[in-house]
């Protein structure tokens, strides 16, 4: 049975679309980490991923299937455990703390590297991927998604990210 | 005495747990089952101290409202009676911590999101710690209802179609009112002089 509807689905894999704009090697951070958190029946290597993650309606090659619920429990493990090695870079992101040049600095180069990700991999001629491309949009978009990740981090981010990820989906 | 000092930290908050093993119930001297006293320090605030009931109240108060936060439901929680309350506060998040002895007026501190999420994590660890038998009776979470989810956006919807009909009343009645009025005609009576006839 699925446990997420089409909002959380796109959710869910822009969120690991975040990471991955942090982490610059952040497709063989997940195998890895599949692989650690012993989710290899679920996430055996990249093509799996990368089929799981095309669910998502917004992609360019949405493969018009769906997860169960199983295997989106598996990808937010993996979320949750990847957003805790990125934390020290989301909390930089969402401090205020940092100097204001900083900052922006960060935020324009994260930015950036989203905004590519999501040309290469997005449907652009969706209405909801126009509005991650339009620069002052998607930056309000973008720190709600950090957010998210940053407090999401860890075991008990696991429960707090799958009730927000349900919550989309009703 | 067994006492047992455990330290959480992250970033900008560390977190301090005393207590004793509870022996009536077979703990090791390792664990903690009996809280004595804790301590938060936050960066750049004085550091704070209290009772199991105090960090009761502390943990479900910022775990309520960081699961709504995370929604995009900025809504506060605790009211005036409550030893721990937080609101959003501009940019930031206000925590009120009122002490249980008179003629002490409440703490206020002002965290942001980096430092929310470092509280949040602190606390993560704490209650995860197989070291920290304590039950801290943490109030389950629930689904945020779809209506309180888009209650933020649809406020500012709801406003547009009567602003933009009161706006369009007001440029089309001084439109009007920079149209001139005609004159009224004016009737043609014809004029006979006397004697003329």
């Amino acid at each position: 049975m699925s446990l997420l509807s089409r909002k959380g689905l796109e959710r869910l894999d822009l969120l690991l679309l975040v990471v991955e704009s942090i982490d610059l090697n952040g497709s063989q951070s997940m195998l890895y980490l599949a692989d650690q958190l012993g989710l290899q029946s679920h996430l055996p290597n990249l093509v799996e991923i990368w089929k799981k993650r095309c669910t998502n309606p917004l992609r360019k090659t949405n493969r018009g299937s769906t997860l169960s619920s199983p295997e989106s429990d598996a990808l937010i493990l993996l979320i949750c455990t990847m957003a805790e090695r990125v934390y020290p870079v989301l909390r930089q992101l969402i401090s205020s703390r940092e100097p204001k040049s900083l900052s922006i600095e960060r935020w324009n180069i994260f930015h950036d590297r989203f905004t590519d990700l999501i040309i290469e991999r997005m449907n652009i001629r969706r209405a909801a991927v126009k509005k991650l491309l339009e620069p002052e949009l998607s930056k309000d978009i973008l720190y709600s998604y950090v957010i998210t990740l940053s407090m999401c981090c860890g075991k008990n981010g696991y429960n707090r990210l799958r009730e927000n990820l349900i919550e989309h989906s009703i | 005495m067994l006492n047992n000092t455990f330290n959480y930290e992250q970033n900008s908050v560390r977190l301090s747990i005393t207590g004793l093993p509870d022996k009536s119930l077979g703990q090791e001297n390792d664990q903690i089952g009996i809280l004595l006293s804790w301590k938060l320090t936050l960066l750049a605030y004085p550091e704070l101290e209290g009772q199991k009931e105090h960090l009761l109240s502390f943990l479900n108060v910022i775990y309520s409202y960081t699961r709504n936060y995370i929604s995009g439901v900025k809504e506060g929680y605790g009211n005036l009676e409550d030893p721990v309350s937080i609101s959003p506060h501009n940019k930031v998040h206000k925590i009120q911590l009122r002490s249980s002895k008179d003629n002490i007026s409440p703490l206020s501190i002002e965290i942001d999101d980096a430092e929310l999420s470092d509280l949040l994590y602190t606390f993560d660890l704490m209650c995860n710690d197989p070291r920290l038998l304590i039950n801290f009776d943490i109030s389950p979470s629930r689904i945020i209802s779809k209506s309180l989810l888009n209650n933020n956006t649809r406020k500012a919807f709801n406003l547009v179609a009567p602003l933009a009909g009161i706006a369009s009343l007001l440029a089309l009645s001084l439109l009007l009112f920079t149209i001139p009025l005609p004159e009224p005609p004016t009737p043609n009576i014809p004029t006979t002089k006397l004697g003329e006839s």
